[in-house]
């Protein structure tokens, strides 16, 4: 089930009125509904993958119970290891199989040896990758014993299964998320509220920014061909505002669709077109998965710590697994790797953690000095994510090659659509605007609760072009989906 | 909990009434819109054509209606709409006879491969809300499928625009505020430029019809249809078709009987039958794309109907000269 659907619009207030005022009064009722209408809200999209996800709630809470009573260190490991290759087998099955093969195949045949097989035709289970990463962490943390194991199955399946950051995050810990189930959830008007809005400002994220910057970005990608410098440069900027639109967009409605059911999820972006450095941009940039590989992957490596060599392996570890969580294609490789390359100047001149406070905090405007970081480091990420939404690495190549070209000077309208267009440019740079005058809070609407009459006209302003730019006659899916 | 919701019922009862006035309003201001080929067609009323042509874009696109009327002094509309099917041809016909009540002498009808075998790339209800205000019209109805949201569409015009905000867009609202249009210079016609060089596809039948097609019957059933409307307002109709590039190899693979079908279909209901598929149709600097002609080819295209139309004796030269 799609956030911007009709379908997520009936389901919604169903699930929340049965909450609320049926199974109100028992917690393990409570959790139980989550976990149907988790099922119910992923089985919408393909019932046979449930399977999965009952496999590996199985399989961590066993492993989680196991472990609790486990004091040999060598049966803990086995247990730990059995959870990881589990899930990463999972994810690696589906996810990774043909491009291993394929790469396999390709290699072999580069030094002269024919093998025969056959790709499989495999779907991609959504949210794949953001649920197992969410069970793992469950593990880890209690192999670590840094959570108590949980004895309650259904608070166990909701918090994996737990429809608002099911498919597309924000990948929450269990430390943060696990304890919230076991709580009586009381009604809080002033979370339900904000919730509301930050549902309505997602949705404006995702339909009115990304959808319409999706019709460009995919008109110039997928047609480089026949398109100057400046214009491909266009399209690498609208794929910027896409990819930002949608992701941060589903984590705004997921973070709000919980508060409606008295939950907090964590922050997953926060305004990180505005960064200064590229360090600073990770650190507000998909928060959850950066924070998770930080924690799971980078400081077990050794982090920051030790020579510069090791600096440097770990730093490419941890981007190169990044991109390589996006998808099985060299493309996400090389982005993350260009990210590594970005990051590590800062990291080797301990210049990582310079730029920690908000940009141009209790101003209006930025200085000069600011502003040319935060156009640097736009740069850069406009730069990374051609590689990222390139159909492969020729692709990523061509369309550079012919940015750093004289066509960049030459300017062509085929692309555009009159007026429509003028208006999704102008929709852009307010929205730019917005986030700008906003980014001292958690989230845009959250300043506006104090004017009841403006607020009220933004409401009308954004349920407006929420309906006026939706295209109804085509599936407009989430980008992270197929991560 | 009972204010939060108390408060969300009001409010969405407030914005779904400001949203009411707001369809009303855009209804009004949308009717005007005469760069919008349809709601042009519509505001066209009680006047005499000595021809009109009918099709999708192949039509729409492909015919100047200037050149024909500069040749021979007549008077004459391009009533094609790109993407159309029969059905929607035999609803842009019978509002423009019946409910206009406009009258047209000779009518040129587009008989095209993809508009009368299954599987054709346009037989789909494109243009569907630009009738739903006839819906009480009978022979309107039953052009519908029984399951339509015409008469929300009616009574709440604003689900209307919101669903179908690509085609009533900004765009058109803004136009809609210049009462005078593109159409009527071009008299339903327009010819379009090749933004990028033509380039032949050769893949075509691969791409779309992997098999031989047989002829549609309910699109044969809506020819016939639009045939009688014909023969009730006493109207001559003629078959044509319009070039398509490198026929023999491109789509004729898909649809081999294609031609005999037609003549057979015309021969049995005495209508003549004026074939341009394969006029000019290897000259890459006529085409836009596989199935379109440029500015120069459609003008190429209607020199060749002129001389036709000659021939047949229809019409005598009066203003000007090829």
């Amino acid at each position: 089930m799609l956030f911007n659907s009709i379908d997520f619009a009936i389901f919604l207030p169903i699930v929340f009125i049965l909450y609320w005022f049926v199974t109100n009064k028992n917690l393990k009722l409570q959790n139980l509904l989550i976990v149907a209408a988790s099922y119910l809200f992923y089985g919408w999209w393909d019932y046979r993958f449930l399977s999965l996800i009952l496999f590996s709630t199985l399989v961590d809470y066993s492993v989680g119970r196991r472990l609790r009573t486990e004091n040999n260190q060598t049966i803990r490991k086995v247990l730990l290891w059995t959870s990881i290759i589990v899930n990463l087998g999972f994810l690696g099955f589906f996810k990774y199989y043909n491009f291993f093969l394929d790469n396999f195949i390709t290699a072999f045949s580069f030094f002269g040896s024919e093998i025969n097989a056959n790709s499989l035709n495999i779907i991609l289970p959504v949210g794949i990758s953001f649920y197992t990463f969410q069970t793992l962490s469950y593990s880890i943390d209690v192999y670590k014993r840094k959570l108590e194991p949980t004895k309650d199955f259904i608070a166990f399946s909701a918090f994996v299964s737990f429809f608002p950051q099911l498919v597309a995050g924000p990948i929450e810990r269990a430390t943060h998320l696990l304890p919230q189930f076991y709580k009586k959830r009381n009604f809080d008007y002033g979370k339900a509220v904000d919730g509301m809005r930050q549902i309505l400002w997602g949705l404006f994220k995702k339909i009115v920014i990304a959808d319409n910057c999706a019709e460009y970005a995919n008109l110039i990608f997928n047609n480089s061909a026949d398109y100057s410098g400046s214009t491909l440069v266009l399209g690498a900027l609208f794929f910027t505002f896409q990819i930002y639109g949608d992701f941060s967009g589903y984590s705004d409605i997921a973070i709000g669709t919980s508060r409606l059911f008295g939950f907090n999820l964590m922050q997953n972006f926060n305004f990180p077109y505005f960064s200064r450095d590229i360090a600073e941009f990770w650190r507000r940039w998909h928060i959850s998965l950066s924070t998770w590989f930080r924690d799971y992957l980078y400081i077990p490596l050794g982090g920051s710590r030790g020579g510069t060599w090791m600096k440097v392996r770990n730093t490419f570890t941890i981007f190169i697994v990044s991109g390589f969580w996006h998808g099985a294609n060299l493309t996400f490789l090389i982005w993350g790797a260009l990210n590594a390359i970005y990051f590590l100047p800062l990291l080797l001149t301990k210049n990582n953690r310079t730029n920690i406070e908000i940009v141009a905090q209790g101003r209006s405007l930025p200085n000069i000095k600011e502003f040319s970081l935060m156009l640097l480091t736009f740069s850069l990420t406009v730069f990374a994510w051609i590689f990222f939404r390139a159909e492969n690495i020729g692709h990523a190549f061509f369309i550079i090659s012919r940015i750093f070209s004289e066509s960049i000077f030459s300017f062509s309208t085929s692309w555009t659509n009159g007026y429509i267009t003028i208006l999704h440019i102008s929709l852009v740079l307010v929205f730019v605007l917005i986030e700008w005058i906003n980014r001292e809070y958690d989230f845009v609407l959250q300043r506006i609760a104090n004017y009841v009459f403006w607020r009220r006209v933004v409401y009308f302003l954004i349920v407006f072009l929420i309906l006026f730019t939706s295209d109804y006659h085509s599936k407009q899916e989430f980008i992270y989906f197929q991560f | 909990m009972k204010k939060f919701v108390k408060k969300f019922v009001k409010i969405s009862l407030i914005f779904i009434g400001l949203f009411i006035i707001i369809g009303y309003s855009l209804k009004y201001q949308f009717d005007k819109d005469n760069s919008d080929k349809f709601i042009w067609l519509r505001n066209i009323k009680k006047t005499n054509f000595d021809y009109a042509f009918i099709g999708s874009s192949r039509t729409l696109n492909m015919v100047d209606i200037n050149l024909i009327d500069s040749i021979y002094g007549t008077n004459g509309i391009n009533i094609g709409m790109g993407g159309s099917d029969f059905r929607t041809l035999y609803m842009i016909l019978y509002t423009f006879l019946d409910i206009q009540e406009n009258n047209i002498n000779d009518l040129y009808i587009q008989v095209d491969p993809f508009m009368l075998y299954k599987d054709s790339i346009y037989n789909k209800p494109n243009y569907d809300y630009y009738f739903y205000s006839f819906i009480n019209d009978k022979n309107i109805n039953s052009c519908f499928p029984k399951n339509n949201n015409a008469l929300i569409y009616k009574y709440f015009p604003i689900i209307k625009y919101i669903e179908f905000n690509k085609v009533y867009n900004l765009t058109h609202f803004i136009r809609s505020f210049n009462s005078s249009s593109v159409w009527d210079e071009s008299k339903g016609s327009s010819l379009i430029y090749n933004h990028l060089p033509f380039k032949p596809v050769n893949n075509q039948i691969d791409k779309h019809h992997k098999k031989h097609l047989v002829l549609n019957f309910e699109d044969k059933e809506l020819l016939s249809k639009i045939i009688g409307l014909c023969r009730n307002f006493n109207i001559q109709p003629t078959f044509y078709s319009a070039p398509i590039f490198n026929y023999q190899i491109s789509y004729k693979p898909s649809y081999p009987k294609f031609e005999d079908e037609i003549n057979i279909l015309s021969d049995s209901l005495d209508i003549k039958y004026l074939n341009f598929m394969e006029y000019n149709n290897n000259n890459e600097s006529f085409f836009k794309d596989m199935i379109h002609t440029n500015v120069k080819g459609s003008i190429e295209l209607t020199k060749a109907i002129i001389k036709a139309l000659k021939h047949n004796n229809v019409y005598k030269e009066q203003a000007g000269d090829l």
